[in-house]
C-alpha cells in the first residue's frame, strides 16, 4: 500500500507551491485492500511555513484533515493553502503529513510562496532575487529586455491613462515573476511600501543607494552592479526624500484604501500613490519611458498591485460581472483598446499596428506549473479575480503577506 | 504657407547643422533658376548615407533632415521625394518628421488615395506622443505657445485628402473621448477633417485602404554584390561563413537591423515580419529553397549571443538557411557597396531607412525595396519567382499571420 | 494581519499667516482637500508655500483638466513664484504625464513649457526638467547640454549631470564630447560619467581594457570598466576577472567585484574545474574582507564539488 498527494494535482515537484488561496489538492492510496482514513496536518515544529486544510474550496481552513481513501485508488480532492501569517522563507520549509492513526505515512514539502514586504526580507530572501534579477538581465543579453521594451514609451497608452491601468500591470508583473521564478523558483516579487521608510531597500547589499549625482551605487558582491539596459551600465535614479528615514511623497495606504469603494474612485490612485512614488526620484524611475530600466520600479508596481489587492477584499471587488470592480464607461462608449474588460492586452496577445504597438516582445505569458489561469493571452477580466475567490481555477498564483484570502 | 528664413531660437545650432541650413537655403533660393540642380542636391542630402550626417546624434538628423525636406517646397514633386514623405508617415516615430512630412504632401502632391493608410499611420504614432513645432524654425522648437502639432499637421493632410481619406474616418473619431482636453486650435482641425472625411463627392470614393505596397527599385549594377564575396560573417552560433557562399545558390532575401534600434516601426518590426515571411515559406513546404537573413548594421555591440536572443524572441526560427548575422570587422562595406540607407554617430547607428533586397542565386543583387514597409504575402511571391517554384501567392497570404492573433 | 490604524500624512508645517480664506482653513483638516479645493489653494499666491506644496499634490488626476492644467503650468513657468511651489507643480504635472491616454492632448504644451525654462534661475528646475527631456531623448535639451559641454559658459548643469543626462539617447551626439572630457576631466565624478557614457560606444572597448589593465587608476574606475567589458564581452571579462581573483596584489575593491562576475555569470563546467581558481577562493573565504568573504562563500557552495 501506498499513499500518494499531489499538491496542486500535479505529480511534479515543481508545482509543490501555495499561496493564501485553496490550491486544489489530491490523495489516492495504492495497492491498498481496504479504505483507509488519513489525517493531514502540517508537520510541527518550529518552521516558517504552515499549512491549512480543506475538504471543500469554500469550507473553512483548518488545520488537520481527515480523509476517507477508497480501496480502489480513486483520487480524493482537497485543498491545501498557506496559513496567513506563515509564509515561508525556504523553498519546502512548510510540510504536509499523513497519518495513519498516529503512524506517519508520508511527508510532503510544500513552499508557501508570498509577496512580501521588500524592506523585511531575510538576508537570504534578498539575496536570491537580486541574483534571480541579475540572471534575468544577463547584463542586457537576457530575456529582461522584453518586459523593458514591454514598458516604453510606445506602449505607455495599452496600460495607462484609462482602466486598464491596474490590470494590465498586474499581468505585467505576474509575467515578469514566473519568469525570475523560472531561474529560482522561490522567488517573489517583493513590494516596495512607498508610503514608509524602507532603509533596507535603499541599501548598497538590496537595490543600492544612490550618490548626490543620482548614480545607484552597490555593494561589491552585489550582482545588481553588473545591471545594463538600453546599452547603458549602472542605474540612474535620485531620491527627493531621505531614502533612509523617510517615506515617499504619497497618499498613506489608509487614505489610498479611502479613495472610495467603486473602481471609478479607486482607480484615480495612478495619479497618488503611483504617479507621486514615481516622481519622488529623479532619474529612469520618473519618467514614463524609462522606468522600467530600473529594478525598484518592480517593487513600486508590486506594492500598487498590492493595494489594489487590499481595496478588492475590503470591498469584495473580485467580480468581473460586478459594476463596481471595475470602470466599464460603457455610458461613454467603453474605454480605448485594452482597457475593456473583455479585451485582450498587449503584448501576451501578439496584435500590432493600429492602435496597438508596432510590435509585441516577449510573445504570450509564460506558463506556470501551479496555476492555468490566466492563461497565454489574458483578458482584462482575467486580472480581476486573482485569488480565484469567484471561481478557483481563475487564481494566478500569487499572494500578499498582508491581504488575506478570507 | 510661405516657408521662411530659418528662426534659429536660443542659439542651439552645432556648426555643421549652421553649415548645412545655409548651403539648403541658397538651393531653395536657386530652385526657380535652377531648378533640377537644386532637386538633385536636395535629395542627395536626403539619402542617410550622405556625409554630412556622419557622427552627427540623431536629434541633430532630425533637424536636418526636415529642414531638408521642408526646403523641397519650391521644387517639384518626384518620385523620389514622394517616398522620403511617405517613408517617415510610414515607419517614422519622430513628431517633427511626422509634421514636416505630413506637411510637405499636403502642399506639394496631388491628394491620393494611397495616401490614406500611410497618413492614418502616422496618426497612430504621434497621437499619444504629439509634440509643440514650429515649422517655419530650423528644428521646429517652439518655447512659447504652440504653432502646430503632429497631430494637427496629420489631421490637416487628412482634410485635404476629403473624402480620399474616408478609411481613416474611425481612427479620426476615436479622438472624441480626448475632444475635451484639445486645444482650441487642435479641436478646430478634429472637427474640419471630420467634415472633410465625410464630405458627398458626386465621384464617390472606395472605401477600402489597404496598406500601401513597397515599391521595388530594380538594381542598377546587377553584380553589386560580387564586392562582397570574401566578406566575412558570423551567424548567431558563432559560425564563420563568405558572403558568397551565403548569398548563392539559392535567392534569398537580405535585410539589415540592430539590437539597438529605438524605432519598433524598423527594427523590432523587420524581424518579427521576417519571422513570419520565414513560417510562410516553410508552410508552402519551401524553406530550404530560399533564404533569408538580416545583417546588424551594429557588429561591434551585436555579439552572436544578443542576435540570437532578439531573433529569437521575434519568433525566428534558425537552420542553415535562415540567419542572423554580423561583419567579422567593420560594417562599411556592406554599407559602401550595397549603398544601404545608414549612418552613425560614433560607433552606434544615428539613422537608417528600411533596406530590403533580393538576391538572385548567382549573388546578384536584383531588386531593391527601400524605405517603405514591405508585405509578407508579396515578398514570398517575389522570392518563389527569383526561384522559379511554383506557388501561389494567396497560400501566403493566409499562413504569413502566423501565431499572430488578430482582434 | 497588518495594522489597519490610519497614519496621517508627513506633517507639513503650519500656514505661515493667518488667513480668512476658506480653501486654507481646509487645509488644516486632517480629511485630505477635495480636488477643487487643492486647485483653489494651489493657485492662491496667498496661501504658505507649504499649504500650496500639499494642495498642488492633492491635484492627483484633476491636473489633466485643461483649466487646472493651464493654471499649474502658470505657477510651474512664473519664476517669482517660490522654488518650493514650482518644484511641486512640476511633479504635479510629471506625475499626471504618467497616465498617458489622459495626457495626450496635453502633451505638447507640457513639452514647450519644459523647454522655456531649461534655463531657469533655479538649478533644482533645470537639472529637473532637463532631466526629464532627456528622458524623452529631446533633440532641444540635448543640443543645450551638449552645448554647455563644449563652452562651459553656456553650461546649464555641472559637467557630470550634464553627461549623466545625455547618456539616456545612445543615438545622442554626446561621445565626442564625452571622450575629450575623459581624457581631461573637470573633476572624478565627471570623467566617471563619461567613461559611463562611453560604455555605450562598442568602439571604446579597446580604452576600457587599457584602464582595467593599469593599476594606476583609480579602483572605481577599474570596476566600472570591468562591468562594461563585462557585458560587452563576457568570455574576456571572465578570463580577466579569474586573473584579477588569482593575483594576490591586486585591488581589494577590484577582486571583490570580479568573484561577483565569476559567481554570478560563470560558466559552471568551466568554474568548478578549475582547482587553482577554488583553492584561491577557499583562501579568499578566510582572510579577506566581509564583503569578499561573503562572495567567495557564496562562490564555494556553487562552484565547489
Amino acid at each position: 500500500m501506498a499513499i500518494e498527494l499531489q499538491i496542486n494535482n500535479s505529480a511534479n515537484a515543481s508545482a509543490r507551491f501555495v499561496n493564501w488561496a485553496p490550491a486544489p489538492c489530491r490523495i489516492r492510496q495504492t495497492g491498498g485492500a481496504a479504505a483507509l482514513t488519513v489525517k493531514l496536518q502540517n508537520r510541527p515544529g518550529g518552521l516558517a511555513g504552515q499549512v491549512r486544510f480543506r475538504a471543500t474550496g469554500t469550507a473553512a481552513p483548518a488545520s488537520t484533515l481527515t480523509v476517507t481513501l477508497p480501496a480502489s485508488g480513486a483520487w480524493v480532492p482537497l485543498f491545501v493553502s498557506g496559513r496567513f501569517g506563515f509564509a515561508s522563507k525556504n523553498t519546502g520549509d512548510a510540510t504536509v503529513q499523513v497519518l495513519l492513526g498516529t503512524a506517519l505515512q508520508l511527508e510532503v514539502p510544500v513552499t508557501v510562496r508570498i509577496r512580501k514586504n521588500a524592506n523585511t526580507l531575510t538576508t537570504d530572501e534578498r539575496n536570491r532575487l537580486i541574483a534571480a534579477f541579475a540572471a534575468l538581465n544577463n547584463q542586457g543579453a537576457g530575456r529582461f529586455v522584453d518586459f523593458r521594451n514591454m514598458h516604453t514609451n510606445i506602449a505607455s497608452p495599452q496600460a495607462h491613462g484609462a482602466p486598464g491601468f491596474l490590470p494590465w500591470h498586474r499581468i505585467y508583473l505576474l509575467d515578469l515573476e514566473r519568469e525570475l521564478q523560472a531561474i529560482d523558483p522561490s522567488v517573489t516579487l517583493p513590494y516596495w511600501r512607498f508610503d514608509r521608510p524602507a532603509p533596507n531597500l535603499f541599501s548598497l547589499d538590496f537595490l543600492g543607494v544612490s550618490d548626490s549625482l543620482g548614480r545607484v551605487q552597490f555593494s561589491a558582491a552585489n550582482p545588481l552592479r553588473f545591471w545594463r539596459i538600453d546599452g547603458l551600465q549602472q542605474i540612474d535614479r535620485r531620491p527627493l526624500f531621505n531614502t533612509a528615514t523617510q517615506a515617499a511623497n504619497v497618499l498613506s495606504e489608509s487614505q489610498t484604501l479611502s479613495l472610495g469603494t467603486q473602481y471609478q474612485a479607486f482607480e484615480s490612485m495612478e495619479g497618488d500613490p503611483h504617479g507621486s512614488a514615481h516622481v519622488s526620484f529623479g532619474g529612469w524611475i520618473s519618467s514614463i519611458g524609462t522606468a522600467a530600466r530600473d529594478p525598484l520600479f518592480f517593487l513600486l508596481h508590486t506594492n500598487v498591485d498590492r493595494l489594489w489587492a487590499k481595496w478588492q477584499r475590503a470591498n469584495n471587488r473580485f467580480d468581473a460581472a460586478q459594476a463596481a470592480a471595475f470602470d466599464s464607461n460603457s455610458a461613454g462608449g467603453g474605454n480605448p483598446i485594452g482597457h475593456n474588460l473583455t479585451d485582450t492586452m498587449w503584448p501576451w496577445n501578439g496584435v500590432t499596428g493600429g492602435q496597438r504597438p508596432p510590435t509585441a516582445p516577449g510573445g504570450a505569458l509564460a506558463a506556470s506549473p501551479i496555476v492555468t489561469a490566466p492563461g497565454a493571452q489574458p483578458r482584462v477580466r482575467d486580472a480581476l479575480d486573482y485569488a480565484g475567490r469567484i471561481a478557483n481555477p481563475a487564481q494566478l498564483g500569487f499572494a500578499y503577506d498582508d491581504v488575506n484570502y478570507s | 504657407m510661405a516657408i521662411a528664413r530659418p528662426n534659429v531660437q536660443l542659439n542651439i545650432l552645432s556648426d555643421a547643422e549652421a553649415a548645412l541650413v545655409a548651403d539648403v537655403n541658397d538651393l531653395r533660393d536657386r530652385a526657380a533658376t535652377h531648378p533640377e540642380a537644386a532637386r538633385s542636391a536636395l535629395l542627395a542630402y536626403l539619402h542617410e548615407g550622405h556625409g554630412m550626417y556622419r557622427d552627427r546624434g540623431s536629434a541633430a538628423v532630425v533637424r536636418m533632415r526636415g529642414w531638408v525636406l521642408l526646403a523641397c517646397a519650391p521644387v517639384a514633386w518626384s518620385k523620389d521625394l514622394e517616398r522620403f514623405v511617405l517613408e517617415e508617415l510610414d515607419n517614422g516615430q519622430d513628431p517633427y518628421l511626422t509634421a514636416v512630412a505630413a506637411s510637405v504632401l499636403r502642399r506639394m502632391a496631388v491628394p491620393r488615395m494611397s495616401y490614406t493608410p500611410l497618413l492614418q499611420r502616422a496618426l497612430d504614432t504621434v497621437r499619444w506622443h504629439d509634440d509643440a513645432m514650429q515649422l517655419d524654425s530650423y528644428g521646429g522648437y517652439v518655447a512659447q505657445g504652440t504653432s502646430t502639432t503632429a497631430v494637427r499637421e496629420v489631421l490637416a493632410a487628412l482634410e485635404w485628402l476629403g473624402p480620399l481619406a474616408v478609411g481613416a474616418l474611425t481612427t479620426v473619431q476615436s479622438f472624441t473621448s480626448q475632444a475635451a482636453q484639445m486645444p482650441t486650435r487642435t479641436r478646430v482641425q478634429w472637427a474640419r477633417t471630420i467634415t472633410a472625411l465625410t464630405r458627398q463627392e458626386s465621384q464617390p470614393a472606395v472605401a477600402s485602404c489597404c496598406a500601401m505596397p513597397a515599391t521595388a527599385q530594380h538594381a542598377d549594377p546587377p553584380h553589386r554584390a560580387h564586392a562582397l564575396a570574401d566578406c566575412l560573417l558570423q551567424d548567431q552560433d558563432g559560425a564563420v561563413l563568405r558572403f558568397g557562399d551565403f548569398f548563392s545558390g539559392k535567392p534569398s532575401l537580405l535585410t539589415f537591423f540592430y539590437t539597438r534600434c529605438g524605432n519598433p516601426r524598423k527594427c523590432s518590426a523587420t524581424m518579427e515580419r521576417l519571422a513570419q515571411l520565414q513560417r510562410a515559406l516553410r508552410a508552402a513546404g519551401i524553406g530550404d529553397q530560399v533564404r533569408t537573413a538580416a545583417v546588424t548594421y551594429d557588429p561591434a555591440y551585436d555579439r552572436p549571443s544578443l542576435l540570437a536572443a532578439y531573433a529569437t524572441a521575434r519568433d525566428w526560427r534558425f537552420d542553415a538557411d535562415h540567419r542572423v548575422l554580423r561583419t567579422v570587422g567593420e560594417f562599411e562595406p556592406l554599407q559602401q557597396a550595397l549603398q544601404l540607407g545608414v549612418n552613425f554617430v560614433s560607433s552606434v547607428v544615428n539613422r537608417h531607412r528600411l533596406d530590403v533586397l533580393l538576391v538572385d542565386r548567382h549573388g546578384a543583387v536584383v531588386e531593391s525595396y527601400p524605405q517603405v514597409t514591405w508585405q509578407v504575402p508579396e515578398m514570398c511571391q517575389r522570392l518563389v519567382e527569383l526561384a522559379g517554384l511554383d506557388c501561389h501567392s494567396s497560400q501566403f497570404a493566409a499562413s504569413s499571420q502566423g501565431s499572430h492573433s488578430v482582434e | 494581519m497588518a495594522s489597519r490604524k490610519v497614519r496621517p500624512r508627513k506633517k507639513v508645517a503650519a500656514p505661515q499667516r493667518a488667513t480668512k480664506r476658506r480653501p486654507v482653513r481646509a487645509v488644516a483638516k486632517p480629511k485630505p482637500l477635495s480636488r477643487a479645493g487643492s486647485y483653489a489653494v494651489a493657485i492662491a499666491d496667498k496661501s504658505s508655500v507649504a499649504a500650496r506644496v500639499k494642495a498642488l499634490r492633492g491635484l492627483g488626476q484633476t491636473v489633466c483638466q485643461p483649466k487646472t492644467f493651464s493654471g499649474v503650468l502658470k505657477i510651474l513657468k512664473n519664476a517669482r513664484q517660490p522654488e518650493a511651489v514650482r518644484l511641486a507643480a512640476l511633479q504635479a504635472l510629471q506625475s499626471a504625464s504618467f497616465a498617458v491616454i489622459r495626457f495626450a492632448q496635453l502633451r505638447p504644451e507640457y513639452l514647450a513649457t519644459l523647454r522655456s525654462i531649461v534655463s531657469d534661475a533655479s538649478h533644482e528646475i533645470r537639472q529637473r526638467v532637463l532631466g526629464m527631456l532627456a528622458r524623452e531623448q529631446d533633440g532641444f535639451a540635448q543640443q543645450a547640454l551638449l552645448n554647455g559641454l563644449k563652452d562651459p559658459g553656456k553650461a546649464l548643469l555641472p559637467p557630470e549631470k550634464a553627461l549623466q543626462l545625455l547618456s539616456n539617447d545612445p543615438h545622442a551626439e554626446a561621445y565626442q564630447a564625452a571622450r575629450a572630457i575623459a581624457a581631461k576631466p573637470p573633476n572624478a565624478t565627471a570623467r566617471r560619467e563619461a567613461l559611463r557614457l562611453l560604455g555605450s560606444d562598442a568602439s571604446a572597448l579597446p580604452m576600457f581594457e587599457a584602464i582595467l589593465a593599469d593599476r594606476s587608476e583609480p579602483s572605481d574606475v577599474r570596476q566600472l570598466s570591468a562591468t562594461i567589458l563585462h557585458a560587452e564581452a563576457p568570455e574576456k571579462l571572465q578570463a580577466k576577472a579569474r586573473q584579477v581573483v588569482l593575483d594576490k596584489s591586486e585591488d581589494k575593491d577590484l577582486q571583490a567585484t570580479c568573484l561577483t562576475a565569476l559567481t554570478q555569470f560563470g560558466k559552471a563546467e568551466l568554474l568548478t574545474a578549475d582547482k587553482e581558481l577554488v583553492e584561491r577562493i577557499g583562501q579568499l573565504k578566510n582572510e579577506g574582507d566581509a564583503n569578499s568573504r561573503q562572495e567567495a562563500q557564496r562562490f564555494l557552495s556553487k562552484y565547489r564539488r
